[in-house]
């Protein structure tokens, strides 16, 4: 008797651990994982810890093997009377100030316009398979190429924009619109929003077609006024979509980078954190002191991301 | 909608005010999407000369932006460049994507979970905040100035990416599938290559689209990691393109040159836009 | 040898137990089929047969081997699924082979082994399609064709034929028939339509709720059903179940009577320690006779199905029995009946089947009819 239970528990242990076959499936799936695991940390991870090191280090960008540890000395330090490191520094704050404000505009109008844009895709019409096409041109053009098309278009003298303006008559004198201070943020968000809007638009349209179509066509049987059902209908459902397009759209307006660099190069009224940071570690060859924004950078994004990714996760399907 | 009873004429032409506000919509919209491309190609073929009368319609067909373009030996160095470091980085995600995308997909296992949001975490780190330490690493490795750098590094944006949408689709074949090869004693590895891998190609085309049209377009890794003009890609080398002052930009070369990098995007997307449509919201809209 | 025998055969799904200690016995190239109601463990217990789970408890063995942790392959077992599962990508003749070459044959033994199996099942001339470019027949032969090349000595099929329509799945039946007789080997199948499970089997498996109900041969659960569970499941329309009372009882057998049914004395041994029974008779072996009695039946619909009707009947006091299931009784098409009609209700004795207050059968000696 006591063997024999013996005998059923052991089984049973074995068993738990599954046939064979799940055995040999589960290796495999760790054996196929492995060479991207290696990859994301020899690309990612290792690469970030040595950021986080670098930024408590002096590291200069041409001798990175000397760094010497020297603290919180590039975020923050106290020294005669007065405050030294990155948060004490009014350009990283300028240049916080404008990422969040590029934000903030850009990824509120590339959802307004993304939402009309699937609307009126959703609609059927003769060519609707080429507009749609067309409004993937601006998604697929580099970032870099568009900032150079948009300077010809904004170019104060020859440019077809101020020519345009002009000859409708809203402005009489040129306006200089990457190099004015006032207007550069406002040139960087117009080239953004024309590029990044299909990406919004494509993401609700996707939505917007897996919509069941009989509360549809009941609404239009009662009659009810179509601004209402969207409202009522239409945007409670293509919710989900649009949170996952805008938390994509939010960590790629927080780290934008070479649409600012190009346009308007190191521009102090355009300058977002990724172009700071960039300027301390390569131009200015600190390392330390980049890497140090670059940490805060990671930070506030990280931050963003849990706190999205924690109030709709079950939008992004990962629990499943 | 043409099956109204009484042909009201309020309504009626309330209809078409509508149906022609419509049609404004719609033409604006392509009119915003494609003007500066279109813009930019027409004044590719305007001699310098004609560069500086503003206007919207095509005036010239010259060709000599492209010759002075195509005589720059580091710009046709450049294309290849950006083709190779594309074609390979592709062909790098697709392999390790694959056999990921099998792993989390379809395999069930204590720390799945974690695997993925592992990788969706990595799709969202700032490029800026791994420069230093990637920096580090590819020197270590010896391959700065050198393309591998790149095919390194844009694996930072394109695995994570690549995985995700392929694990998406390969969720969706059918469970009974992958038992019927159990049945037939296929290892996991030869279910994998030999019932999934012929049909994933087409998911695999379009993952493969996305990233390619990502590292085509990636910057500042290619501006950090790349130092001399013989090793550049075509993003950093038009966004080197400047003439001797802010003034004498020459910017018929330069929209030359970018209508050169962007015709064969124009091209892909044309040809594949259902599949770039179906990969861009695969990740995000299912589940 | 492949017989396939289970012993305590538990599973359980996070923590739910959805097969609940099986002991079943399968003879070597007996057919055997596993009937039972949706989501009853069906599936689940064909499965583990297969080792595409795994068993939480218990012992699988098959040909006197303990097989619980070999993989399929080595199980010897072939599998048909229910969506055929065929790879899309391959040919006809590479989903046969696909099994035989990861089993490392040679080339020219592959193609001689695919194209017997392709003969057996009349696919010569489809071998270089791919499964789109089949009917719906034609893919299920593909799908039993990839799973007897590897001459398996065990089958197992999960619904097989439930994808195709109603002309074919007969045709199919008769196929799977044949296909037993000419192989020999041991069949497991898992199927809803009970002609297949009355004309296919050498045994049927009643499962419900992840246990046995009863197992044995058509003929026995048809009519001797262990119990009221089997009794109403085998056979359609189902079984009819009256209460009734014991009047008395002795080794003669068991005097009864219930709402409309007269007092009757059956041949069984024993009450089962109760006064109250069910009493179970099939539709087909009840007749009705017109009568003004008041405790007669009353007609309240009739079915007409070209052969025969279907009468439905209004028990006396005009309740229905504990299933709110209204009794019925198959009669010939000819017959006179009207809704309204009142009838009495008689059957033969040997064609009575009498449950305790659990629902099991009450045995019955072997005893020949007695009138009263
Ligand atoms: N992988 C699984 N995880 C959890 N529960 C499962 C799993 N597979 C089956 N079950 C559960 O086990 C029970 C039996 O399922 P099974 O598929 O064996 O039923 P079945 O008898 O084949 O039903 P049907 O006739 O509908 O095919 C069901 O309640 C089902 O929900
Ligand atoms: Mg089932």
């Amino acid at each position: 008797m006591g063997k024999a239970s013996l005998l059923t528990s052991e089984r049973r242990n074995r068993s738990a651990r599954g046939t064979q076959v799940r055995r040999e499936r589960v290796r495999s799936a760790w054996l196929f994982l492995s060479p991207l695991l290696v990859g994301l940390l020899v690309v990612a991870g290792w690469p970030l810890l040595r950021t986080l090191w670098f930024s408590f280090t002096d590291a200069n960008l041409t001798q990175l093997d000397q760094a010497q540890w020297i603290g919180v000395e590039n975020y923050l330090y106290y020294q005669d009377g007065a405050f030294y490191g990155v948060l004490a520094d009014p350009d990283w704050w300028n240049s916080v100030y404008n990422t969040l404000f590029f934000t903030v505009i850009t990824v509120s109008l590339e959802v307004v316009v993304g939402v009309i844009v699937a609307l009126i895709l959703n609609a059927n019409f003769k060519g609707r398979v080429w507009v749609r096409a067309a409004i993937l041109i601006p998604w697929a053009i580099p970032t870099v190429v568009s900032a150079q098309m948009w300077l010809w278009m904004f170019n104060d003298q020859f440019g077809i924009i101020n020519y345009l303006l002009m000859g409708v008559g809203i402005i009489s004198e040129p306006l200089a619109w990457t190099a004015s201070s006032s207007l550069s943020m406002w040139a960087v968000i117009i080239v953004d929003v024309w590029k990044a809007t299909p990406f919004v638009a494509l993401l609700v349209l996707a939505a917007m077609q897996m919509l069941p179509s009989d509360c549809y066509e009941a609404a239009k049987v009662d009659g009810i006024h179509p601004m209402r059902v969207f409202f009522r209908v239409t945007l409670p459902l293509i919710t989900p979509a649009l949170l996952v397009a805008i938390i994509f759209r939010v960590l790629d307006a927080l780290r934008v980078f070479d649409l600012v660099y190009v346009l308007t190069s190191n521009s102090s009224s355009t300058m977002t954190m990724s172009v700071y940071a960039r300027q301390q570690l390569v131009e200015f060859q600190d390392v330390g002191y980049g890497s140090a924004a670059s940490t805060i950078l990671f930070v506030v994004i990280s931050l963003i991301a849990v706190v999205y990714l924690y109030l709709g996760r079950r939008q992004l399907g990962i629990s499943s | 909608m043409n099956r109204e009873r009484t042909p009201d004429k309020a309504a009626a032409f309330k209809r078409v005010l509508l149906r022609a506000g419509f049609w404004v919509l719609v033409i604006a919209l392509t009119f915003y999407a494609i003007f500066p491309f279109y813009y930019a190609l027409i004044s590719s073929f305007k001699p310098s000369s004609a560069l500086f009368e503003v206007s919207a319609l095509p005036t010239a067909l010259d060709f000599s932006n492209y010759r002075t373009l195509f005589a720059q030996p580091t710009f046709s160095r450049s294309i290849f460049n950006s083709a190779l470091v594309a074609v390979l980085v592709v062909l790098l995600a697709l392999l390790l994507g694959l056999a990921a995308a099998y792993a989390l997909g379809r395999v069930r296992f204590r720390g799945r979970g974690m695997v993925m949001v592992v990788v969706l975490g990595v799709s969202m780190f700032p490029q800026i905040a791994v420069l230093s330490g990637l920096f580090e690493v590819i020197r270590w490795l010896g391959i700065y100035n050198t393309p591998w750098s790149l095919v390194l590094s844009y694996s930072i944006f394109t695995l994570p990416f690549t995985v995700w949408v392929m694990t998406t689709f390969i969720r969706q074949l059918p469970n009974e599938l992958e038992e019927a090869a159990i049945m037939d004693g296929a290892t996991p590895w030869v279910t994998l290559t030999r019932v999934f891998l012929p049909l994933m190609v087409p998911a695999m085309v379009t993952t493969g689209l996305l990233a390619f049209i990502a590292a085509w377009n990636e910057f500042l890794f290619a501006l950090t990691f790349v130092l001399t003009n013989e090793q550049r890609t075509v993003p950093v080398a038009i966004a080197m393109i400047s003439g001797n002052s802010q003034f004498e930009l020459p910017w018929g070369v330069l929209m030359a040159a970018s209508v050169v990098v962007t015709v064969p995007l124009v091209v892909l997307v044309m040809i594949f836009q259902r599949r770039i449509v179906s990969g861009l919201t695969a990740g995000a809209v299912k589940g | 040898m492949a017989d396939v025998r289970l012993q305590q055969v538990k599973k359980e799904f996070g923590g739910n137990l959805i097969i609940k200690g099986v002991d079943l016995e399968i003879k070597n190239g007996e057919f055997a089929v596993l009937v039972g109601p949706s989501g009853c463990g069906k599936s689940t217990l064909l499965r583990l047969i297969a080792g595409l789970e795994s068993i939480s408890d218990g012992e699988l063995h098959i040909g006197g081997q303990l097989v619980n942790d070999l993989p399929p392959r080595e199980r010897g077992v072939g599998m048909v699924f229910q969506s055929y599962a065929l790879y899309p990508h391959m040919t006809v003749f590479d989903n046969i082979a696909f099994g035989l070459k990861l089993a490392g044959q040679d080339k020219e033994a592959v193609r001689q082994r695919v194209m017997e199996t392709a003969k057996i099942l009349q696919l010569d001339e489809l071998m270089g399609r791919k499964p789109k470019q089949l009917s719906g027949g034609q893919r299920q032969r593909v799908a039993i064709g990839r799973a007897i090349a590897r001459e398996s000595d065990i089958l197992l099929m999960d619904e097989p034929l439930s994808n195709l329509d109603a002309a074919l799945r007969v045709r199919m039946r008769v196929e799977i028939a044949r296909l037993h007789k000419l192989l020999g080997s041991t069949m497991i199948y898992v199927t809803h339509d009970q002609t297949e499970a009355m004309t296919l089997a050498d045994k049927i498996v009643v499962l419900n709720a992840g246990h046995i109900e009863q197992a044995g041969s058509p003929r026995e659960l048809f009519e001797r059903p262990a119990n009221t569970f089997v009794a109403g499941f085998i056979g359609s329309p189902k079984m009819n179940f009256f209460d009734v009372e014991v009047s008395t009882s002795d080794e003669q057998g068991v005097q009864i009577q219930g709402k409309g049914i007269s007092a009757i004395r059956l041949p069984f041994a024993s009450t089962g320690g109760t006064s109250r029974l069910t009493l179970g008779i099939r539709p087909e072996h009840m007749q009705l006779t017109p009568s003004n009695d008041q405790h007669s039946f009353t007609v309240s619909n009739i079915e007409y199905l070209g052969n025969e009707i279907y009468v439905y009947l209004l028990p006396p006091d005009g309740t229905s029995n504990l299933d709110m299931n209204f009794p019925v009784c198959r009669a010939p098409a000819g017959n006179e009946l009207a809704i309204g009609d009142k009838v009495a209700v008689s059957f033969s004795v040997e064609h009575a089947h009498l449950f305790d207050g659990d629902g099991q059968a009450l045995p019955r000696p072997g005893v020949t009819a007695i009138e009263c």
